[in-house]
């Protein structure tokens, strides 16, 4: 108890100030590569890139976990993995821990690079790893159907990935869609061939508050879906849920004048913002949401709830997200 | 033991009692004293850091102030004197220590002794330099004054040319003025010599028309001051 | 009466008072039993309250008030805001040692509501100790309840020799190193 009291204190003082104040959203990559200062927004490096390469990532759930780094992981042997990691998914149905009982499939494994999905020069390509079956009784004409898919990614970590040693590749945020019995094994064998390991990645209500505002913040176009903050009151026998649903618009123009200085955010505006919509439902439904839990966000430009899951919605600003995931994935390996 | 009290609402008491009463041995008695004392002695330092006014404190401040800026020049005085003594020292101890060397009569000796006298020669040397620039200096000081009384004496002539000048220049102007009074006197002469008369025969006038004079009083008025002597005014 | 004072009142012999202010009941009652199965050679008294100020018409029944415990749930930003207004009813002298902040649900990071930071800016500007606990687990509860115990028995003026205002003192300078 008194060790425990004693360091979290200092914990608690580097998480906080490390999150005092962000950089512009999806600014810093902007500032890496577009010329000299933009607009208040700037789309990111990815205009140039297909959106058509990362439209399969769009609206759909990703669950979230966080990778130490790969120990020994070499992007020119992904054909080989994915020999090997076919190889380790059979091996295991054989011993009886049969994924899908009943179902003889044959399952595909393969390996790709998402080379767009980076926030700066330091950054590793993203790896996709999908699984499909094929019948195996008539391999030839039947249509391949994908059964999941699990991509690495990171976006501009680079305070994690200028301090590790060689050998060692951070890749430190892992999104995974699909049945979860697939999570643990393909986390095995990347736990066992790479020497990493994985991690729910759940987010904070106080995370969840800053996605809520710096979302809002964004440009979207008109008839935008609303943005909806869910609430969940603790201590009562039954669950009980509340929703928040604003106009988008109406946000916007809330967290505007909240917004001192265009490009940066603080912890205090963050806090204004949602202390202004908390005061808001109070004087409708006395209700003090301030004393309840935020479990999810859901936004024009994305979704995320606070078990770990997250949905893309706007591949234009995919990569200002996935910065603050890694950011987060970070913050939890360290 | 009873449960703990709930302020805004009902409440219950919340004692929970540590023993019978009847239990007071020495010892907890002893302890209760204890407490009392030191319950004692925050109360009393609570009422005294209370009582304790701020100006007193302003004052004390100063004091405090003024004498540790008397300590520190002091402090600094003491310390140059005792640089000068250890210069003192260092210099005896010197000088004691070349005697002492001299006495010796070596080579080194010798040396030393030989640089001596050179630096005697040239201390005389040096000093007749300086004798002869300081009557240099003098002279110079001499000349130097002469000029400043040389100065000081045309300055003065220049002074009574300028007064002399003005002078002539005023007497000049008052002259001048002393006609035009001289002029505006006569005229004036000449008026009050012709007020005079008009004076007279209007008055005369008057008294030759034999109006009673007396009855109106304007009229009255204006040989009342008829009367008067314009010569006088 | 708006504000609490340390000192408007004569101390109880053997005894002293200890006021739990926080916006969660359930946890406040639990840690109440807990300071009151703890053993203990003199009298004491805990008092809840959500927030301050204290009703003022019990207040010639309230004994003096020794020492204050905070109780911040980081996973409710409300029961932070509940503390930060009830602080203003507190008298200065107060923070001479005799008050502290509870932390709850550490070690929950995942549902933390509150920025940390500013907990323990709070304790910065109010020169009070923060104690980070977890009330949820029977094990911490105990010993957060023999902390309190200790730092009530200090404030009351029961150990001679030690004030509370010294050990806050203390305790600072401990937490600083």
């Amino acid at each position: 108890m008194e060790s425990e009291a004693r360091t979290l204190p200092s914990a608690g003082r580097l998480s906080g100030a490390a999150r005092l104040s962000r950089g512009p959203l999806f600014g810093r990559a902007h500032g890496r590569f577009g010329p000299g200062s933009g607009g208040p927004l700037p789309p990111c490096s990815q205009e140039n890139a297909d959106p058509q390469k990362t439209a399969f990532l769009l609206r759909k759930q990703w669950a979230l976990y966080s990778v130490t780094p790969l120990y020994k992981f070499s992007s020119g042997k992904l054909r080989e993995y994915a020999r090997l990691l076919g190889a380790f998914i059979a091996a295991e149905r054989h011993k009886g821990l049969a994924v899908q009982v009943g179902v003889d499939l044959d399952i595909q494994v393969t390996f790709s690079s998402l080379p767009d999905l980076k926030g700066s020069e330091q950054d590793h390509a993203a790896m996709l790893v999908q699984l499909s079956s094929r019948s195996s009784v008539s391999p030839k004409n039947s249509e391949e159907k994908l059964m999941w898919s699990g991509w690495f990614c990171c976006v501009s970590g680079d305070d994690l990935s200028e301090n590790v040693p060689e050998d060692f590749t951070c890749l430190p945020l892992f999104l995974a869609n699909g049945a979860e019995s697939y999570v643990a094994i393909v986390g095995s064998w990347f736990q066992k061939t790479f020497d990493c390991r994985f991690r729910r990645l759940a987010i904070s209500p106080l995370n969840l508050t800053w996605m809520a505002a710096m979302w809002t913040g964004c440009k979207v176009e008109k008839n935008a879906s609303a943005t909806e903050l869910v609430f969940s009151v603790p201590c009562l026998p039954q669950p009980l849920d509340i929703s928040y649903a604003i106009h988008p618009e109406d946000a916007k123009a809330l967290w505007d004048t909240v917004q001192k200085t265009p490009g940066e955010i603080t912890q205090e505006e963050v806090d204004l913002f949602m202390d202004c919509l908390y005061s808001h439902f109070h004087r409708h439904f006395k209700i003090h949401l301030s004393a309840t839990k935020l479990v999810k966000v859901s936004t024009a430009i994305a979704s995320a709830h606070c078990d770990g899951i997250i949905k893309f919605l706007q591949s234009k600003y995919l990569i200002g997200v996935l910065m603050l995931l890694t950011e987060l994935a970070i913050s939890q390996i360290q | 033991m009873e449960p703990p009290q709930r302020e805004p609402g009902a409440a219950a008491a919340g004692d929970a009692e540590a023993g019978p009463a009847a239990k007071l041995d020495v010892l907890t008695l002893l302890r209760l004293r204890e407490q009392m004392k030191q319950q004692l002695m925050e109360c009393s330092a609570t009422v005294h850091a209370s009582e304790e006014s701020y100006p007193d404190h302003i004052i004390e401040e100063k004091l405090i102030k003024t004498t540790t800026e008397d300590l520190e020049r002091e402090m600094e005085e003491v310390k140059v004197s005792f640089q000068n003594k250890t210069l003192v020292l260092q210099r005896i101890q010197l000088m004691d220590a070349l005697r002492n060397k001299v006495k010796q009569n070596d080579d080194d000796s010798r040396l030393i002794l030989e640089t001596m006298k050179h630096i005697i020669m040239l201390s005389t040397a040096i000093l007749e330099s300086q004798q002869q620039a300081r009557e240099m200096e003098e002279k110079l000081n001499d000349i130097k004054k002469k000029r400043l009384l040389l100065k000081q004496a045309g300055g003065n002539k220049l002074l009574q040319i300028h007064t002399t000048m003005k002078k002539q220049k005023k007497e000049l102007a008052s002259m001048e003025v002393g006609e035009m009074l001289e002029k505006i006197r006569n005229n004036l002469q000449k008026e009050k010599e012709m007020t005079t008369l008009i004076q007279n025969i209007f008055q005369n006038i008057i008294i030759g028309s034999r109006v009673n004079w007396a009855e109106d009083p304007s009229l009255k008025a204006i040989v009342l001051q008829l009367e008067k002597n314009v010569s006088f005014l | 009466m708006a504000v609490v004072r340390p000192f408007d009142k004569l101390p109880a012999l053997n005894s002293a008072a200890v006021l739990l202010v926080g916006s969660d009941e359930s946890l406040q009652q639990k840690l109440a039993e807990a300071i009151l199965k703890e053993k203990k050679n003199f009298k004491i008294s805990i008092h809840l309250a959500t927030s301050l100020p204290l009703p003022s018409e019990r207040d010639h029944l309230r004994p003096r008030i020794d020492l204050i415990a905070f109780m911040i749930d980081i996973k409710s930003k409300y029961s932070l805001k509940n503390v930060e207004a009830s602080l203003a009813h507190v008298d200065a002298s107060f923070f001479l040692g005799k008050v502290c902040f509870l932390v709850t649900g550490v070690g929950r990071v995942n549902y933390c509501s509150v920025e940390m930071n500013a907990i323990w800016k709070l304790g910065e500007v109010y020169c009070s100790p923060v104690l980070y606990c977890e009330l949820e687990l029977e094990g911490i509860r105990v010993a957060t309840a023999q902390r309190l115990l200790r730092m009530l028995q200090i404030c009351a003026g029961h150990i001679p020799g030690v004030s509370a205002l010294s050990f806050g003192l203390l305790m600072r300078n401990s937490a600083d190193e």
